[in-house]
């Protein structure tokens, strides 16, 4: 029993390894064709890369910067926009993204105070802040509740973690929040209209490049929009969703 | 009763035109002074059938009576029946002044009826046109001569989106009377756009030597889909007929109750129109999805603009076709020019308006390009296009606008910000893959089960600590946990004594075990420990009589061995003590925790 456990695991750990390799292989040929000015195969090969499955933070910004050489700044702005979900401080990100933006004549949105503070931060080291600040806090209180000769001191010390890990589930929230809203960015220059039939009257334009949030309305055909306040109606067909891994 | 309705009927009609003609004398009165109309009603009758010839007089005062008529074939009476009406018209009322006389054809032919008329020293000579039919009822035996319909269309084939016009005629012999109420059915359900028909009134005309009336409906509509369709439409209508059952009631023929209506399918021929497809051949290529015949504007383009002032453009189609299908071109958005969305802001049945909002941030802009629009003209066969500009245009620089914003729906940047020349380059290979197919680690049910553990592990060592903290701060309670352990050593020394045959410490290793075990197994101090106490204790617990009997000699001849010397005991009498002591221990262990 214990050596069909250990097989199985290898076997596991195996083909794990084996599609890494088999991700980094691709990503090296993705990168050779960019350093060749080759943008477009670069584009290809990164593309064809996530569609196995595996995907990177890094490969999106590299695949952003592929489309971005190849003059395809709408994608330029999904993929760089898809690395910032997890480094979202990254500063070359940062950089690339505003100059994608700059190109594409689109306003780089700048968001609140809350939400920027929210979204400087991935939503997976919120949750490791979390975490942490609970683990941490409840160390604290058992040290409070065995030792009462210093209970004074680590439970008054016991809330900064809990203040830690209230301020990173905020963040959660805020992220949380933000992959409900199923973020869209429009690949072409689009119209929203009233209502989700063909022959509704026109609402509001969207150019290329621009990132939407949508409401829980669609159906098959047409998704509902919101953009500064107004939401309108389009063909599914007209944008894709950012995060697509969830 | 027939005649009745009939006259009843024509009176209506009359009524209709003469409110008619008051108001067109009403409009040239205001211009001219009074005037004067001749009318006669019914326009065509038969022989012997009664007539009514009135004079209609408006914007003078005391007027007279006119002479009475003399025509060969029509006997008229004199002018002896007066009217008056006040109507509004222009913000301006008026009065007029109608005479009428009855009249009644004695021959059939076109007759004119003449008056001249002096009023005001002035004179008019005025006509009336008649038809007059030879007196013939035949038509009314045959339902499907007194009624029947007529369903239209204005051509065999048209092209798609083309508007068609759709007609019925619904012919009711006179005389005859049919309700309001006209059902319509077994029209395509699809491949045309909605079928609305509205009601273009009535008139009379002569068939077949019949008088008919005769009610005209129709439709615009547009074929949505190519092919051929068979219009067989199922027209019915609910004539008025007699009751020819004597109702009993006196009130029913008071209140009308003896008619009653028939619902009647009118006899209809079957049309067959063809829906052509758009040829494909030189086809534009911003073919504006309109049919027909059109024109196309543009207006409202300034000469002299400021710099990123917003300009609105108007653009008109005006002619016949499909106007609200009809895609204008806008202007797009480049470098100089940024344009908005284009809305309709007018569509009627000749004309669409549309609207766009420009934006021009280039100061070096001469001109807005030319826009060409393209129809399919299905009179020729083949598409038109028409081309408007290039408008020119001066832009006078504006350091100020730079920022304006039109809509705020708009996500366009409107002032840029030169953050560098180039995007920086790529990034190395990532160590960590994600997988597209797997959540991410913190999203799984594994994390969600093992977050609770921090802090149920916590409260279990919180718990056991303070529960061995609590135990042991009680003296008593400790002793009595622990009474085996402390009280071992003795019972370890009378194994020992019993093991080397010597009584006397056996039984004083067995009485000094004895006391120290009950006195923490049941509280009491030292000296407290006596055979009744042990004894009360021990049957309480519930130990077995025999064992108890057996502890019972024991602590006897440990108190004699105490005061009266120490008994003769051979190796397995002291063993069977320690035996009989071990299943004691054993039970209060269980009992008496």
């Amino acid at each position: 029993m214990k050596n069909f456990l250990l097989i199985l695991a290898l076997c596991i750990f195996s083909n794990a390894s084996f599609a890494n390799d088999a991700a980094q292989k691709m990503a090296i040929e993705a990168q050779s064709f960019y350093d060749a000015q080759n943008y477009n195969d670069a584009a290809k090969t990164y593309e064809t890369l996530i569609e196995t499955g595996k995907y990177a933070p890094e490969i999106f910004y590299n695949l952003g910067n592929a489309y971005f050489k190849n003059g395809d700044l709408p994608k330029a702005v999904l993929n760089y926009h898809r690395a910032e979900y997890f480094m979202p401080n990254d500063p070359e990100l940062v950089a690339n993204l505003k100059f994608a933006y700059e190109k594409a004549g689109l306003e780089f949105a700048d968001k609140n105070l809350v939400k920027k503070i929210a979204f400087s931060i991935s939503e997976e080291r919120w949750v490791i802040f979390a975490v942490g600040g609970y683990i941490f806090a409840t160390a604290l209180i058992l040290g409070g509740v065995l030792a009462p000769r210093f209970r004074s001191g680590l439970f008054k010390t016991a809330s900064i973690p809990v203040g830690i890990a209230l301020l990173a589930s905020f963040g959660i929230l805020q992220w949380e929040s933000r992959y409900k809203s199923n973020e869209q960015i429009f690949l072409i220059d689009s119209v929203t209209k009233f209502a989700p039939i063909e022959t509704s009257n026109e609402h509001f334009s969207i150019p290329a490049g621009t990132i939407v949030k949508t409401t829980q309305k669609q159906n098959s055909n047409w998704i509902e929009i919101e953009l500064n306040g107004e939401t309108g109606w389009v063909e599914k067909s007209t944008c894709l969703p950012v995060a697509f891994w969830r | 009763m027939g005649k009745q309705r009939l006259n009843r009927k024509q009176s209506h009609q009359i009524d209709m035109k003469k409110n008619l003609a008051l108001s067109i004398i009403a409009l040239s009165a205001s211009v001219f002074g009074w005037e004067a109309k001749l009318s006669v009603e019914p326009t065509v009758a038969r022989v012997g059938e009664p007539l009514t010839i009135t004079l209609t007089l408006q914007d003078g005062k005391n007027f007279a009576r006119p002479n009475q008529i003399a025509v060969d074939g029509i006997r008229t009476g004199p002018f002896n029946s007066q009217s008056s009406q006040t109507s509004w018209v222009n913000g301006k009322t008026t009065r007029s002044f109608s005479l009428s006389c009855q009249a009644i054809a004695d021959k059939a032919g076109d007759f004119t009826i003449p008056l001249s008329y002096t009023h005001d020293g002035e004179t008019r000579d005025l006509q009336a046109s008649l038809k007059i039919l030879e007196s013939n009822d035949s038509a009314l035996n045959d339902l499907n001569k007194m009624f029947f319909a007529k369903f239209s269309a204005s051509s065999d084939s048209v092209y798609l989106q083309e508007p068609i016009d759709f007609e019925i005629e619904i012919f009711t012999v006179r005389g005859a009377e049919i309700t309001n109420q006209i059902g319509l059915d077994n029209l395509p359900e699809s491949g045309f756009d909605e079928f609305k028909w509205e009601s273009v009134g009535a008139e009379e005309r002569v068939v077949d030597g019949e008088i008919y009336i005769v009610r005209r409906l129709r439709c615009r509509t547009r074929a949505i889909t190519a092919g051929t369709f068979d219009f067989n439409p199922q027209i019915s209508v609910q004539v008025v007929t007699e009751n020819r059952r004597r109702s009993r009631d006196p009130f029913d023929d008071f209140f009308g109750a003896r008619t009653q209506t028939q619902t009647l399918q009118l006899p209809i021929d079957k049309t067959v129109l063809t829906v052509l497809p758009l040829p494909q051949e030189n086809k534009p290529a911003n073919f504006s999805e309109g049919v027909g015949d059109f024109d196309f504007q543009v207006q409202n383009i300034p000469s002299k603009v400021l710099q990123g002032d917003p300009i609105t453009v108007r653009m008109i189609v005006r002619g016949n076709g499909n106007l609200q299908n009809i895609k204008v071109p806008v202007f797009e958005s480049n470098r100089s020019v940024k344009s908005y969305e284009t809305s309709r802001i007018q569509l009627t049945q000749n004309e669409a308006v549309f609207e766009q909002i420009l934006m021009i941030n280039d100061p070096d802009l001469k001109e807005l390009p030319a826009r060409e629009f393209s129809w399919f003209d299905p009179q020729s066969q083949s598409y038109k296009t028409v081309t408007r500009g290039p408008f020119p245009i001066t832009v006078e620089p504006n350091e100020s606008a730079q920022a304006q914003i039109v809509s705020e729906n708009i996500a366009v940047k409107t002032k840029t910000e030169i953050l560098g020349e180039d995007i920086l380059y790529l990034k190395s290979l990532p160590q960590n893959w994600k997988n597209a197919n797997e959540s991410s680690w913190f999203r799984k049910p594994a994390f969600f089960a093992i977050l609770p553990l921090p802090a149920i592990f916590a409260a279990l060592i919180a718990f056991l600590v303070k529960k061995n903290q609590a135990q042991n701060s009680d003296v008593s309670e400790k002793r009595k946990r622990e009474a085996a352990k402390n009280s071992n050593p003795a019972l370890k020394a009378a194994e020992s004594a019993a093991k080397s045959n010597d009584p006397q410490t056996f039984y004083t290793e067995i009485w000094s075990f004895i006391t120290r075990y009950f006195s923490a197994k049941l509280k009491l101090g030292a000296g407290e420990i006596s055979e009744i106490k042990l004894n009360q204790a021990l049957e309480t617990s519930g130990l077995e009589k025999e064992t108890l009997n057996d502890f019972r000699k024991t602590i006897q001849i440990c108190e004699l061995s105490r005061y009266g010397g120490t008994p003769k005991s051979s190796t397995e009498e002291m063993n069977s003590i320690l035996a009989t002591i071990n299943i004691v221990i054993k039970h209060c262990e269980r009992k008496l925790k």
